[in-house]
């Protein structure tokens, strides 16, 4: 395998890995070792969760390098655990350049659950942390069906290409209008737990575990851009689900 | 005191809310069960200390710190990211209850329950984090020192066997 392939290769693994959301020691980590598996332990990699870029030196010491831009995160462990086997793979077996591609692609092409799964998966989230946060069961069915509501609108915000702030704020303003109108026409007497319920599912719990896990392994840049996604994820919630009760509260 | 009520029925709602939060973040099903029951560690950890009269910031960094020693021990057994436990693991110590009340006090022009229930949610969010952070960090330390140890034994391996031919591979 030649530098070119090399560093286009690392490039893509790193790409998939901070788009699928694994924390960046992982993807440092991992590129480090598969240069080091090809005798290439001079590679000078440098990762953050908005880009990727990558040196290595040819023999007669001539510098091949490869940069990705990351926009727009896609959470799939599933993907992220498959990458970490394809890098055990390579470093044990060495493979051709071809064979890292095409089991790429499998990865790429593997498959995630159906929509119907997801849907019913917000619908018990919602129902679920409704009646962990104590409510009823009424309640939690309304829960439920904001959970719903808040998945249909991430979907058209993320085809629009909204932030994740953006959508933070609209899902929560929209999930708290909906409660409290549901309160008001009489279906059940109270309407914060069916918001808190609803609204975990927008809980940044990513951005924070991998914020703490950049800290520790000393990237610091990494952790305090996604300290600052978490943060400003929190600060939409409380935003959009803060206008709406105050529009609302007055009648 | 009603056990079921207090103990099982939380633990049973945070198992079922995990295990859907890890659908949507597309875990398959083997390492979803492992996810979901670590959030049952933290639930029932958090559920027996605030019963003993932890405070609130123990108990969260405690469990948070239980939950990270347990994804640890199951990402070494599956052969997987450690993420995919941990993250889906403190989904029940998120403060979302308390942020929201902190926000509708803050609405309503309440400022000092705004601001009580504003630091306790900071406070527990921070204790999560810290408890995850002295976990992985110490497990950090410790393959570090466990990897270093293992290149000196190699080391020491190959001076030994370049100069006597009799010690064979252990």
């Amino acid at each position: 395998m030649n530098e070119i392939q090399l560093t286009g290769i690392c490039a893509e693994i790193a790409r998939l890995l901070i788009k699928y959301g694994a924390e960046i020691y992982r993807v440092e980590d991992t590129i480090s070792r598969i240069c080091r598996a090809y005798d290439h332990s001079e590679a000078e990699i440098y990762a953050t969760p908005a880009n990727f870029i990558i040196t290595v030196k040819d023999k007669n010491n001539v510098p091949c390098t490869d940069s990705k831009s990351i926009s727009g995160r896609d959470t799939n462990l599933d993907r992220v655990g498959k990458i970490n086997e394809l890098s055990r793979f390579i470093c044990s077996e060495k493979p051709e350049a071809e064979i890292i591609l095409k089991k790429l692609e499998l990865i790429k092409n593997r498959k995630t659950y159906s929509p119907a799964v997801i849907y019913t998966s917000y619908f018990v989230a919602g129902g679920a942390f409704t009646m962990f946060f104590g409510g009823t069961p009424l309640e939690a069915l309304f829960g439920g069906i904001l959970g719903l509501v808040i998945h249909f609108l991430s979907i058209k915000l993320k085809k629009v290409g909204a932030s994740a702030f953006l959508n933070a704020v609209v899902c929560s303003m929209a999930v708290s209008f909906l409660a409290v109108a549901i309160s008001y026409i009489g279906f059940v007497p109270r309407f914060d737990k069916m918001i808190i319920g609803a609204t975990m599912a927008l809980a940044p719990g990513v951005a924070l575990t991998n914020c703490m896990r950049d800290f520790i392994s000393g990237d610091f840049i990494s952790g305090i851009y996604t300290l600052t996604e978490a943060l400003l994820i929190a600060v939409g919630l409380a935003v959009g689900a803060g206008s709406a009760v105050a529009a609302v509260i007055r009648f | 005191m009603d056990i079921t009520k207090e103990i099982i029925l939380p633990c049973l709602f945070s198992f079922i809310g995990c295990a859907a939060f890890g659908v949507q973040y597309n875990i398959r099903f083997r390492h979803l069960i492992a996810a979901s029951v670590g959030s049952i560690v933290s639930q029932l950890i958090y559920t027996l200390l605030s019963m003993n009269e932890f405070g609130e910031i123990q108990c969260c960094f405690i469990s948070a710190a239980a939950v990270a020693l347990f994804s640890e021990i199951m990402a070494k057994l599956n052969k997987a990211p450690v993420n995919m436990y941990l993250i889906v693991g403190i989904i029940p110590l998120v403060p979302g209850g308390l942020a929201y009340y902190a926000m509708l006090a803050l609405v309503t022009g309440d400022n000092a329950t705004f601001l009580e229930r504003a630091v306790d949610a900071f406070g527990i969010a921070g204790s999560v984090a810290m408890g995850i952070f002295a976990v992985s960090s110490a497990v950090r330390l410790f393959k570090d020192f466990r990897r270093q140890a293992k290149i000196k034994a190699d080391k020491a391996y190959r001076t030994l066997s370049k100069n006597d031919k009799s010690v064979k591979k252990f």
